[in-house]
């Protein structure tokens, strides 16, 4: 007859076999002596991992939880980047986007009016903090 | 022992104290399952920790009045089939101590001697590190079955798979420990 296979044989250790198989398998392990020392040996790897000890290394879990809530709440309550950040960066973009302005040729000639570049430049920024609050009114 | 619900609401407050007593309560059973899977200390805190956070972050969608146990084992099941090692950390096996004058014993002798449980330590180790050259399904099936003692059945339910399977991968897992470990000499009886 031909010899159990190692699977076969593990599933027999564990009682998962169909019960026809028991009796051909038990009549097998009788006369064969080579599946007779794998059934054991897979005794010997079954009581191995049944006796299995994981060593808990105390210390190290306690200073690595600590840390692990620390950082993750603080993660929490941090705000990257918010609408307020959002607004104060377009307000610097557009205020750089007009500062062209006074590069204008002639623009301190244009007007004898000395005040008129820096009321063209206020004009502007007041045009724009109203669009742009509008813009966060939508958001 | 399942935790009270009143814990749980605090926690959802994101206290940290909170957090603090949940974990503490539960570290062993999250940490033997990470280094089941993994066999090294350092990678099993790393899983660990990543469980921790995820626990945080997802703690919200928990309802207090199911069981907290069975939700934290299926976070640390997919946290530790998610990891990804990396190389340089992974131990490859080492068979340094293996030479002609190292005996083969019987792994059930009592290691009553400080020779007796040098062989004991290192039969742990290779048999750690042949637990680790298991494919990533069968390591968990191995440690859920043997470490976390469930039956075929709830490994099948937490895993998602059919119950055959679960049974075919223990028995092939078991195969290949065979094999790795009479190889070395380790299984003669």
């Amino acid at each position: 007859m031909k010899c159990i296979s190692i699977e076969q044989l593990s599933l027999y250790l564990e009682n998962e076999l169909s019960e026809i198989e028991y009796p051909f398998i038990n009549s097998h392990l009788e006369i064969c002596e080579s599946c007779r020392r794998i059934l054991n040996q897979l005794k010997i790897i079954d009581w191995e991992l049944e006796h299995d000890k994981v060593i808990i290394p105390t210390q190290e879990l306690e200073k690595m939880r600590i840390s692990a809530i620390n950082s993750a709440l603080n993660r929490q309550n941090e705000n990257y980047f918010t609408i307020s950040d959002l607004y104060d960066l377009q307000l610097n973009t557009f205020k750089n986007s007009v500062s062209f302005v006074k590069y204008l040729p002639g623009i301190n000639r244009l007007d004898p009016r000395p005040n008129l570049k820096k009321n063209l430049e206020s004009s502007m920024n007041q045009l724009l903090n109203k669009m742009l609050k509008n813009v966060g009114t939508i958001l | 022992m399942d935790i009270s619900v009143s814990l749980i609401r605090q926690c959802k407050e994101m206290n940290n104290d909170a957090f603090n007593t949940l974990f503490k309560q539960y570290e062993h059973f999250v940490y033997r399952i990470c280094y089941g899977y993994v066999r090294n200390k350092e990678e099993a805190l790393d899983i660990t920790q990543e469980v921790y956070i995820k626990i945080i972050k997802s703690i919200q969608n928990f309802d207090e009045s199911k069981p907290f146990l069975p939700w934290l084992r299926k976070i640390t099941v997919n946290t530790s089939l998610n990891y990804i090692r990396d190389n340089q950390k992974h131990a490859a096996a080492s068979l340094c101590y293996i030479n002609k004058d190292t005996p083969s014993f019987p792994s059930l002798t009592p290691a009553i001697s400080i020779e007796g449980q040098v062989i004991a330590n290192s039969f742990k180790t290779l048999l750690d590190d042949s637990i680790n050259n298991l494919p990533d399904n069968y390591r968990i099936v191995i440690t859920l079955r043997y470490l976390e003692d469930m039956k075929y059945k709830e490994i099948a339910d937490l895993l998602e798979q059919p119950l055959g399977s679960v049974k075919s991968t223990i028995s092939r897992a078991r195969a290949m420990l065979h094999k790795e470990l009479s190889a070395l000499g380790l299984l003669e009886v």
